[in-house]
């Protein structure tokens, strides 16, 4: 898997790794600095 | 319609492989058997880690719920904000697929009038909440399988014919690639197998569950990596090399090349049906993932989680999907799919973490799996 990922476009690897930091931003956000439980999502079958 | 959950299986087409075939050829410098080949194997691996997971948790949500049991919350945060990523972008990565192919056909229509009408028509639909009927999902697929089977076949009987070029195995290796080549052509191809998972969605409905979901989900894998590695053998062997004029829609001009223009245009009309009859419910399943998170507090409510009051559709996340289905102007088709591969990689990747996660969670109780299936294969 790891060595898919290697060879990846490196545009995609940009666009990925901005939207992972924004994700950590936002979770951080929404746990109040990593104090509370982030919220479940819920997929109802 | 609005609570049910995502479901990325919808988008699985036997087509795919025909239709991404001069872009991901091209990445795998005309070496496709051997990148599906490649991907067939990783994915294998993968499916392992997704059957020994939906065994021990039959649940929905899929990778999400995995990371979120095996190893953290917060992870499993992270997770699923890559696969909206995904579905961000899934949409927009069928409509280019499929104006690409229009383009091609019709090279005196601007290309943005293609987009636009993919666009507005599927968001039209999705905002009506108007759905397909499964029996019409059944015919198309059917039909699809159809003119595959017959392009297997002028193509088989093409490379056979004593002017044909025989069988060889320059479709897995030739004297112009790499295997940088081969990698890079096996991470798009991957692209071809998203969606397998999607079985584990059944995973509430269906009988002995845990029995039958993982075998589902590794046969699934199975299947679909055999028959994309036998069409990419074929069709390589008609057009050697990873060269092409118009790699986007490489497949109408084999196919016009088989058989000439009727066969072409039976080609073309079940790429547009495909292309646009899986765009509806991508569309949908993103934004009704978008709903999910916003009406459990992921993103803001106010504006992901409402629905409109007369349609009961989230209307504001369709139209943000179909805005960024405009991308498909500037970007090529290989560009895109490795977007789409960031996500799903990721997913994919995480259920392998779980899997060790588990192992680890599970020490000194009668449940722990071996080390050769539970650390080593993921």
């Amino acid at each position: 898997m790891a060595w898919l990922f290697s060879h990846l476009d490196v545009h995609a690897l940009v666009l990925g790794g901005v939207w992972t930091v924004l994700g950590v931003v936002w979770l951080t956000v929404l746990t109040r600095g990593f104090r509370t439980p982030p919220p479940e999502l819920e997929f109802e079958e | 319609m609005a609570d049910r959950p995502p479901r990325a299986g919808v988008h699985t087409t036997p087509f795919i492989v025909l239709t991404t075939f001069g872009a991901f050829s091209e990445a795998s410098s005309g070496t496709l058997a051997a990148a599906y080949a490649v991907a067939t194997v990783a994915m294998l691996f993968s499916a392992l880690s997704y059957a020994k997971m939906a065994g021990r948790y039959p649940v929905a949500g899929s990778a999400y719920a995995y990371a979120r049991r095996a190893i953290d919350s917060r992870v499993g945060f992270l997770v699923g904000w890559a696969v909206l990523l995904d579905y961000l972008f899934l949409p927009m990565v069928v409509w280019l697929y499929g104006s690409a192919y229009l383009t091609a056909q019709f090279p005196e229509v601007p290309a943005w009038v293609f987009v636009a009408l993919f666009i507005v028509l599927t968001t039209g639909l999705n905002v009506r909440g108007i759905t397909m009927a499964a029996r019409v999902n059944v015919v198309l697929i059917s039909a699809q399988f159809l003119v595959l089977g017959l392009f297997v076949v002028l193509y088989l009987r093409r490379v056979l014919s004593p002017d044909g070029s025989g069988v060889t195995i320059e479709p897995f290796w030739n004297p112009t690639t790499t295997v940088a080549a081969v990698s890079a052509g096996a991470a798009l191809t991957a692209y071809s197998f998203i969606g397998f998972d999607a079985v584990s969605t059944f995973a509430e409905e269906a009988r002995d569950a845990r029995r039958t979901i993982p075998r589902a989900i590794v046969l699934t894998a199975l299947c679909a990596g055999l028959v994309f590695v036998a069409v990419a053998f074929v069709v390589q062997l008609v057009h050697p090399g990873g060269v092409f004029d118009d790699p986007d829609a490489a497949a109408l001009d084999i196919a016009r090349l088989i058989r000439g223009d009727l066969f072409a245009a039976v080609f073309l009309t079940m790429v547009i049906l495909a292309k646009f009859t899986a765009g509806v419910p991508i569309q949908a399943a993103g934004a009704r993932l978008m709903y999910a998170m916003g009406r459990d507090g992921v993103l803001p409510k106010a504006v992901f989680g409402r629905l409109h009051p007369r349609w009961g559709t989230p209307v504001v996340n369709l139209l943000i999907t179909g805005a960024v289905g405009t991308l498909a102007l500037f970007l090529t088709a290989s560009a895109s799919t490795s977007f789409i591969n960031f996500g799903a990689f990721t997913a994919f990747a995480f259920v392998n973490v779980s899997v060790v996660a588990q192992w680890w969670r599970d020490r000194g109780t009668p449940a722990r799996g071996t080390v050769l299936g539970w650390v080593v294969a993921p």
